[in-house]
């Protein structure tokens, strides 16, 4: 671990957040190991990490919503004992998530100062102040937006800043920005950057959140780098580029290749995708899965890799480009067509639109094929135990009988009932999303035999997975996505740095 | 085991001392145990039961007024409208969602199938698939607002009570009555002692029970009341299941309709007034859940036969007809409230 605990821009004055050593795990899984972070007065911090490296849970400890299972937090030197969202408000701390948390039905002013308002007797809304305080707060981040504008009405980036005027309503002291820039654009960013810049001048700190690593180099003094809920370096910007950035968000040896990747060629790709456009974040994607491959779709949250499956399977209209299986130009798809051309799709939430939980396993399996374990449309019981037993026994799932319900078994046995019942249909084409979340080791090495062998069967598999560990291990050809855009291909030798540069999005490739 | 050897309150020497008479007592132990929790697990089966106690007491303490055949025929004929339309709610609450307009469907149906007798002067036939019709109009504008506008059933079939309610009144005012010997014939004509109506119900449950345990059909409904979003990702056309799920609760609240104006010779504006929840609570009682899911077209018909005998005890015990209301209230809670705690200790 490297430190530089010096602040260059804060004079080496009053501190303003110390987070130390602080620890934080969820069921099953340790989010936040040992973590240490502090920020001066007036300072800029830029935080760092692959997905699911701790960044937000980091976030919802200094927001309060989360609290440490270990460890201390301080404020402007003293240490607070029990620390939860209102203390965090009181001493000066606002947060403004990534997930929108506006009222789409409520002015923005109402959005703005939610449950305190300025009031006349203690009791009464004092509109005029409110909506007078509104318009300054509104002028000082440049946005031309009415009080009584509904908040619903407003387009994604005048909704950001109505979330960062609603986090500056309140003194604030330290506000965190957890990827405010992602629904912006080049202008507004740069607007965005200004204000956050006269805060600081005035004395606000800010942590700052962004998977724009050019961001960081633009905006931060220092820099915090997370990797699997540890800080691996924190260091002012000049001492770091990207590309060393970039190995401490990794981290581990680098150029490490689990599998021989061996593009199948062929004259036939299974399915064919051209300039695919789907509103709003799928905006220009364009690659091939043959027969026998498993292709990777890589890239940030938010790159529109789940999109562009839901798209090729029907589930999310198309708004432009091509998408050709055999060869053949097909309109719109719905699941059910998808399905009839053999394609078959893996979700990424299995509780969310993969599995029936208070369904058998039996039941699940038979979900998508249910005309395969009937005669003359009746259900043939032997048949769906026949059908159930035997993915049981070829994917070792864990299960007393097929008659459990699937919201009994562990996270890894649901997610090889779910790709059972894909499995279950024999498609020519299998995607995958995320089809090791939330699984355990074992399972994870199941699962990846399982997809192997289908490819090695002649299915044609597009996986796609945020963790690039896992692309790495089981992609014969990686495509790689940022913004809705597809920025390359990677084959043969590769490693997490050369994905991760073409996943980064560029300044210049214009935002959005 | 533990449990027994408490109960029992037996040192270690005796245990020894008893240990071979004690094993068929274990037994037994354990099979009240096991049927107990299955109570708890199904209502269905909590159902039977209930009717079987209830039943028992009744023959023992009532037996001259409630094993009669003349009573048994009233419960069956007053049991029949309800088993055919909670077929219908069933089918629907299994996919996830309800119809709050099934009574004024059956007072729609039944008004204009007697219009069909009465003031159009057609055959009796004519007439009830007339009825039929204006019930399977019903259901599909019910599901097409449903599946089409996307709005929320219960607000959805809310409005359409009224408007069906208020379609037949304005049609034919108070009702029809004296429809024609003919067309009571269907509904008051009796097979091996018991009115057609509840012959056709026993049909219609039976026919529905195969379908919705063993076809492929109406399995998929049990896909999209589990997860609508995964039902739509495995393939499965949710909506226009969804929408032949309402036609479907449509038509059968009009063969509803048309039997009670048939069996009353008369079709009255209110012939359906509150089956709608009446009918909910069979569902939910046979094992229906709002979330859906869940539940079996027995299950409501027990739901149904339980409500029937209920009223039916009260009113021969002597008790006001006002204790049916809070007894069935209260048989509801507890019965979802048994659901609540099994599902919370995974038993």
């Amino acid at each position: 671990m490297e430190t530089d605990v010096q602040s260059p821009r804060g004079s080496g004055d009053e501190v303003v957040i110390d987070v130390s050593r602080v620890s934080k795990s969820f069921p099953g899984v340790l989010a936040l190991s040992d973590v240490s972070i502090r920020l001066a007065k007036g300072e800029i911090h830029g935080l760092v990490g692959e997905n699911g490296a701790g960044k937000s849970t980091l976030v919802n400890i200094i927001a309060g919503i989360h609290q440490a299972d270990s460890g201390a937090i301080a404020i402007r030197g003293e240490h607070i004992e029990h620390y939860d969202n209102r203390i965090a408000s009181r001493m000066g701390v606002s947060v403004v998530h990534q997930e929108r948390s506006l009222s789409p039905n409520l002015t923005v002013a109402e959005n703005i100062f939610g449950g305190s308002p300025p009031t006349h007797f203690r009791w009464i809304v004092d509109r005029r102040t409110r909506d007078r305080k509104v318009v300054e707060l509104l002028q000082l981040l440049n946005a031309n937006i009415a009080p009584n504008t509904l908040a619903g009405e407003l387009s994604s980036a005048e909704q950001q800043l109505v979330e960062i005027a609603k986090g500056l309503s309140r003194e604030t002291r330290l506000l965190v920005l957890d990827e405010p820039t992602a629904a912006l654009t080049v202008t507004e960013t740069e607007q965005l950057f200004a204000v956050v810049r006269t805060l600081a001048a005035q004395g606000v700190a800010v942590l700052y959140i962004s998977h724009r690593l050019h961001e960081i180099f633009e905006l931060a003094d220092r820099v915090t780098v997370l990797r699997d809920g540890k800080v691996t370096a924190t260091k002012s910007v000049g001492e770091v580029d990207e590309q060393s950035l970039i190995r401490f968000m990794i981290g581990r040896e680098l150029h490490e290749v689990r599998h021989r990747r061996v593009p199948k060629t062929s004259a036939n790709p299974l399915l064919v995708v051209e300039h695919l456009k789907s509103s709003p974040h799928v905006k220009d994607v364009t690659f091939s899965v043959n027969p026998g491959e498993i292709v990777c779709l890589a890239g940030l949250i938010g790159a529109g890799r789940s999109e562009v499956c839901e798209t090729i399977f029907g589930f999310r209209s198309r708004h432009g480009g091509v998408v050709s299986i055999d060869g053949v130009p097909h309109a719109q798809m719905s699941p059910n067509k998808a399905m009839a051309l053999g394609v078959g799709f893996v979700p990424e939430d299995r509780k969310d639109g993969g599995l029936f939980l208070n369904l058998s396993v039996r039941s699940n399996m038979m979900s998508t094929n249910i005309e395969s374990v009937a005669r003359h449309g009746i259900v043939r019981a032997d048949l769906a135990d026949d059908l159930a037993l035997r993915f049981v026994d070829e994917l070792h799932i864990v299960t007393p009988d097929v008659h459990q319900l699937v919201g009994n078994l562990s996270g890894g046995n649901q997610q090889k009932v779910l790709l059972a019942k894909w499995l279950a249909r024999q498609p020519r084409l299998l995607m995958v999303d995320e089809p090791t979340r939330g699984v355990d080791v074992g399972a994870r090495e199941d699962i990846y035999r399982i997809l192997r062998e289908l490819a090695d069967n002649g299915t044609a598999v597009l996986a796609v997975s945020s963790e690039l560990p896992e692309v790495l291990a089981i992609a014969d050809r990686i495509v790689v996505l940022a913004e809705g855009v597809s920025t390359g291909e990677l084959t043969g030798e590769t490693t997490e740095e050369e994905i991760l540069a073409l996943a980064t999005p560029r300044i210049n490739e214009g935002g959005r | 085991m533990a449990i027994d050897e408490t109960i029992t309150g037996l040192g270690p020497a005796s245990i020894k001392r008893m240990a071979v008479t004690r094993s068929p007592g274990r037994r037994v132990g354990h099979f009240a145990k096991e049927f107990g929790l299955s109570l708890v697990r199904s209502r269905p089966k909590l159902l039977v039961v209930l009717i079987v106690v209830l039943g028992a007491y009744m023959t023992i303490a009532h037996s001259s007024q409630f094993m009669t055949t003349g009573n048994l025929q009233a419960v069956a004929i007053n049991a029949t409208t309800d088993a055919i339309l909670v077929v219908g709610m069933m089918i629907l609450m299994i996919a996830g969602v309800f119809d709050l307009s099934i009574g004024s469907t059956l007072g729609l149906s039944g008004v204009a199938s007697a219009m069909f007798v009465v003031n159009l002067h057609q055959s009796t036939a004519v007439a009830i698939l007339a009825g039929l019709a204006v019930g399977a109009i019903c259901g599909l504008v019910n599901g097409l607002i449903v599946v089409k506008i996307r709005i929320n059933a219960l607000i959805a079939t809310l409005a359409t009570l009224g408007i069906f309610e208020g379609i037949t009144q304005l049609l034919s005012g108070n009702g029809v009555d004296q429809i024609s010997n003919n067309y009571a014939a269907v509904g008051q004509n009796t097979f091996l002692g018991l009115q057609l109506p509840v012959w056709i119900a026993v049909v219609i449950v039976g026919a529905a029970a195969f379908a919705v345990g063993r076809t492929t059909y109406f399995r998929r409904f049990y896909f999209i009341g589990g997860n609508q979003k995964a039902a739509r990702l495995s393939g499965i056309r949710v909506d226009r299941l969804v929408l032949t799920a309402f036609v479907l609760m449509g038509v059968l609240a009009g063969v509803a309709g048309v039997l009670e104006a048939a069996r009353l010779n008369a079709a009255v504006v209110s012939a359906g007034t509150g089956e709608e929840l009446t009918v909910i609570t069979a569902a939910v009682l046979g094992g229906a859940s709002l979330a859906g899911g869940e539940g079996k077209i027995f299950g409501g018909v027990l739901g149904v036969i339980f409500l029937s005998l209920v009223t039916n005890c009260l009113i021969i015990i002597g008790v006001t007809v006002f204790w049916q209301n809070i007894v069935v209230g209260l048989v509801l809670l507890v019965a979802v409230s048994l659901d609540r705690w099994k599902r919370a200790s995974r038993l």
